[in-house]
């Protein structure tokens, strides 16, 4: 756990895979903070837009469904966010562990600090760069924790997934963004390439 | 692409400051509501301002206040009490049957407009319709003969003056 201070006077608190430290007190009381969960905890999958959603608790209901599905986890241990685009067949639905979601927070609004936001990194970048993003891409966050690829076609998320970080026995890039262009029908030639993150220039 | 709306953040109440801030927006809001709503609006300002350069005329005059008295009267003139007290006065319609009756309010005064059976019955009514408690005096008008009436041949007139104020 790393604590940074950004220049809008907001601390960041970023949370990484490789543990974590007792969490500091703020520099003054009310002072904003921001919580970055590395990719390598969070859990991103794509929910196909279900026919017939009556409520905002159905689909929380579907997609704690479709988490325990697909990593075989118990949905209770976790807080599930999904951002349904009305205009999209295809949402983004991502899962971070509730002792960072939940009982982290507590602890930092304990110790006098405002929270703001707590966001996985993809998140984070992804809201930071989307206006650069045409209705087809493949968006990347290559960093020391992990290389989170999310590919978008028409305007619709169609896959995303995290490998390894960049570099050692893990494949390139373009090998990772192949891949799983083809597991998601996708040609990569087609899509524009945005990556961000410390080990972007390995990426290319 | 549009921003993901993803953020973990538990969603709480507002924060103290927001209350602060949200609590003296709903103060001002309450005082300029109110501030609006005690302030006349410019027609009815004007109309104020100027009745309080002339203020003798705020006072009804003496013909506007017996106006207005006599409105109230004839608005609460007891019509059906006085009517039930002259049919009753006059129940046998073999003798007398009553044609009209108005009312001037103002003065509590009855004119009563009717047929008789005879001078006499006629004459006699009065007399009768003195005894109603609700009657101060009663004066025959006028009584004269039709023709074309042989049952109740006389015609009459009398007028009523209520003994309570209207």
């Amino acid at each position: 756990m790393l604590l940074f201070k950004t220049e809008s006077e907001t601390a960041e608190l970023r949370i990484l895979r490789g543990g974590v430290a007792p969490l500091q007190d703020p520099p003054n009381a009310g002072t904003p903070l921001n919580i970055l969960v590395s990719d390598a905890l969070v859990r991103y999958w794509i929910i196909e837009r279900p026919a017939g959603l009556a409520s905002g608790e159905e689909l929380d209901l579907y997609a704690a469904e479709r988490f325990a599905a697909v990593f075989g986890d118990d949905p209770a241990e976790w807080v599930l966010r999904v951002d349904p685009l009305p205009q999209a067949q295809r949402w983004l639905a991502c899962a971070v562990p509730a002792i960072f979601a939940v009982d982290l927070p507590r602890a930092a609004e304990g110790k006098g600090w405002q929270l703001r936001s707590v966001q996985p990194r993809f998140v984070h970048e992804y809201n930071r760069h989307c206006r650069d993003l045409g209705p087809d891409a493949a968006f990347c966050v290559a960093s020391r924790e992990s290389t989170s690829i999310g590919l978008i076609s028409s305007g619709s998320w169609r896959s995303i997934r995290v490998h390894p970080p960049l570099g050692g026995a893990t494949p390139d890039f373009s090998t990772l963004l192949r891949r799983d262009c083809r597991q998601a029908g996708l040609s990569a030639d087609e899509l524009q390439r945005v990556v961000v993150g410390s080990l972007r220039n390995a990426a290319r | 692409m549009k921003p993901l709306v993803i953020d973990f953040a538990p969603r709480r109440p507002l924060s103290q400051r927001l209350r602060w801030f949200a609590g003296g927006a709903g103060a001002l809001l309450i005082v300029v509501t109110s501030a609006a709503w005690l302030l006349p609006p410019p027609a009815e300002a004007s109309h104020m301002s100027t009745t309080e350069l002339q203020t003798p005329s705020t006072l009804p005059s003496v013909d506007e206040a017996q106006a207005v008295d006599a409105a109230v009267r004839r608005l609460n003139f007891p019509w059906l009490d006085a009517l039930a007290a002259i049919e009753n006065a006059c129940d046998d319609p073999q003798a007398i049957r009553l044609v009209s009756v108005s009312a001037d309010a103002q003065h509590a005064v009855l004119k009563v407009a009717g047929e008789a059976r005879s001078y006499d019955d006629a004459q006699a009514l009065p007399a009768r319709l003195r005894a109603l408690p609700v009657v101060a005096s009663a004066t025959l008008l006028s009584q004269e003969a039709q023709a074309d009436k042989p049952l109740l041949p006389v015609r009459f007139a009398l007028e009523l003056k209520l003994s309570e104020p209207l």
